[in-house]
């Protein structure tokens, strides 16, 4: 317990609140969003599964399709190759070449999807990098989610300057939450359920936010540095040190790029060089990259996927016409350093994907816990303004962002189905749903007099959106339970499983009345 | 099962046992909604049952075990939330049987 002088707890209870308050909706939206977007991966396997589930590049085979794709296109597009397992599994290959679009670094090249076991191309797409995204359907469901959580889906830099803002505020209402509250540890059990509203409120919002402490200040540090990296310090140090040009910052931060040596040259085996990586580190190759296909000087670049135990995988470095190790570098740099070593600990932080599934369900929970902590806040700040009509406003906001938010979240999937099969752009159509429902929730919050009444009806009509789920993946093509069984793939009865769960619970909480939210002075504010 | 989950697995079970001691003889909670059946820890073996609690993250980062450390503090704040809301659901529902 920290001791503080009255004005000061006054003081620091305003910044508290007027952070959270100022910014808590979308905070709640970019929360909500991150804790969806953990299972990016297991969503994108759930909505466009190959009949073969696996997430590994296989052991033989990458030489002869790497070799076949680079003589199907331009050789300028050699310049820079990367390749992982995506989507599903498939594996995403992108030749390209470092160029300007509206005067702004931008790849351009062409990707191909292969299959993993067949390594037949699945898919071949051509042009600028963001537009090439904007095609890919196996990645369309999981993207729309990550980017509604990193960027609002703004253009850059302004929405990951936003997150970046939302990220600080969160970090703002964590510090100023832990010193304001006086009986952290003693108030660490005590979740009173009675008539008074008020307390009811504050209770639920101090356990959830003193529980989920830590987690908040992790994830908003994490999250501030992620948004505020891309937007801002990368550009900023480019112009600084390097003349705006961010790829030789990004090369020198990197480290050891190889002597230019621009004569034509063999390229080595990539199944041997995988097959090295595979031996010195225990753990599956990840990330593969390569610099300068066909010329002396090509390099090729392997992260890992981190071994069993560890936080991070490992960088290795080879000679690409060669074949030959060249050495184990760290991610940034060339030689361990204390910079490196925090510089590699922020994703696994954030993402949570350091431990497979176990890992990812952990931070789905606490991501879970801190959208509740937001939106708890919120309402506790509104409660206890009840008698001011711009306040109430706020409330009834908060109930449309807390319970429309999820509608129209689960409105996308259905869009995401339904699109191929009408023939339409499958991320026109998800964005232009979302729209949708997100206007339809604020056309009945605007309606709906009664908050409770409000809470029911979009908290049922998400219900009903999950329960459909499953049945229209499968309507529109999917495999079904017997065949996902028979091929293995694990995650999408998992997952429909997962969702017929949450739609059954959102449907049945629709029945239970909230002591908060049947407040005889919220229930009549008009809209 | 891989080892950080077999780790995760044990040392949540380690935690979680005297995490339900704690949050249902808390003087605090009890106080709160007058349930003088169960009766309230001493400091003593609030400070006991709390090293229990604590006992397995610390043995997970002597261990080197950084990703069943992370696993194992993310599962017990989610379940100590969690159980906090189970214990406030089931306390509303004695008050409410509780004869008047």
């Amino acid at each position: 317990m920290i001791e503080l002088s009255k004005s000061r707890t006054k003081e620091l209870l305003a910044i508290h609140g007027w952070s959270g308050v100022l910014l808590g909706l979308l905070l709640y939206a970019v929360i909500l969003t991150g804790t969806i977007a953990v299972f990016a991966e297991q969503i994108s396997e759930w909505s466009s599964p190959l009949s073969h589930a696996t997430d590994k590049l296989p052991e033989k085979g990458i030489d002869a399709a790497l070799r076949k794709a680079t003589s199907e296109v331009d050789p300028e597009f050699h310049e820079d190759i990367f390749f992982f397992s995506d989507a599903a599994g498939r594996i995403r290959m992108f030749l390209h070449k470092d160029d300007k679009k509206d005067g702004k670094p931008e790849a351009r090249g062409v990707e191909f999807d292969l299959d993993p076991k067949t390594l037949a191309v699945l898919d071949r797409r051509e042009g600028w990098a963001d537009d090439i995204s904007e095609i890919n359907v196996p990645k369309a469901l999981a993207d729309f989610f990550v980017e509604l959580h990193v960027s609002l889906h703004l253009p850059d830099p302004w929405g990951l300057l936003l997150t970046g803002v939302l990220g600080l505020a969160m970090l703002v209402a964590a510090v100023t939450g832990f010193l304001v509250h006086r009986h952290l540890i003693r108030e660490l059990f005590t979740l009173r359920r009675k008539k008074d509203v008020l307390l009811t409120r504050r209770d639920a919002h101090v356990v959830a936010g003193t529980w989920n402490l830590p987690f908040s200040f992790i994830l908003a540090f994490t999250g501030s540095y992620f948004s505020f990296a891309s937007a801002f310090a990368i550009p900023a140090m480019a112009m600084v040190a390097f003349g705006g040009d961010q790829e030789k910052l990004i090369e020198t931060v990197v480290g050891a790029p190889a002597v230019e040596n621009k004569t034509a040259a063999a390229f080595g085996n990539i199944d041997a060089m995988l097959a090295d990586v595979r031996a010195r580190s225990g753990s599956e190759p990840g990330f593969v990259s390569i610099s300068h296909y066909g010329r002396a000087d090509a390099q090729v670049t392997v992260s890992t996927s981190p071994r069993e135990g560890k936080l991070v995988g490992q960088t290795y470095l080879y000679k690409g016409d060669t074949a030959a190790f060249i050495q184990q570098k760290p991610a940034l740099g060339v030689v361990p350093s204390l910079g490196n070593d925090l510089f590699v600990l922020m994703a696994p932080l954030h993402f949570g994907n350091f431990a497979g599934l176990w890992s990812k369900v952990a931070w789905f929970a606490l991501g879970f816990a801190g959208a509740y902590v937001t939106l708890t806040g919120i309402l506790l700040w509104t409660t206890r303004r009840v008698d001011q009509p711009g306040w109430s406003k706020l409330a009834r906001a908060a109930y449309w962002m807390g319970y429309g938010l999820p509608l129209a979240l689960a409105a996308v999937p259905l869009a995401r189905f339904i699109a191929p099969v009408l023939g339409l752009n499958v991320h026109g159509t998800q964005n232009w749903t979302f729209i949708a429902a997100a206007l339809l929730s604020s056309v009945v919050a605007l309606i709906v007099r009664d908050l409770n009444t409000l809470r029911r009806l979009l908290l049922g009509a998400t219900g009903v959106a999950l329960l459909l789920m499953p049945l229209l993946r499968w309507l529109c093509g999917g495999p079904g339970w017997i065949a996902a069984f028979d091929g293995g793939l694990v995650t999408v009865i998992a997952f429909d499983l997962a969702l017929l769960v949450a739609g059954a619970l959102c449907v049945m909480s629709v029945r239970r009345a909230l002591p908060m939210a049947t407040a005889p002075a919220l229930k009549v504010q008009p809209a | 099962m891989s080892h950080t989950a077999i780790d995760v697995v044990v040392s949540l079970l380690i935690s979680l046992w005297p995490l339900l001691l704690l949050a249902r003889h808390d003087p605090k909670r009890l106080r709160s909604i007058r349930l003088h059946q169960l009766k309230p820890h001493v400091r003593r073996t609030r400070q006991f049952y709390s090293a229990i609690v604590l006992l397995p993250g610390i043995v997970l980062i002597a261990l080197d075990d950084w990703p069943a450390f992370l696993i194992w503090m993310g599962g017990l704040i989610a379940s100590g939330w969690l159980l906090v809301q189970m214990l406030a659901v089931r306390a509303a529902v004695a008050i409410k049987k509780k004869p008047r």
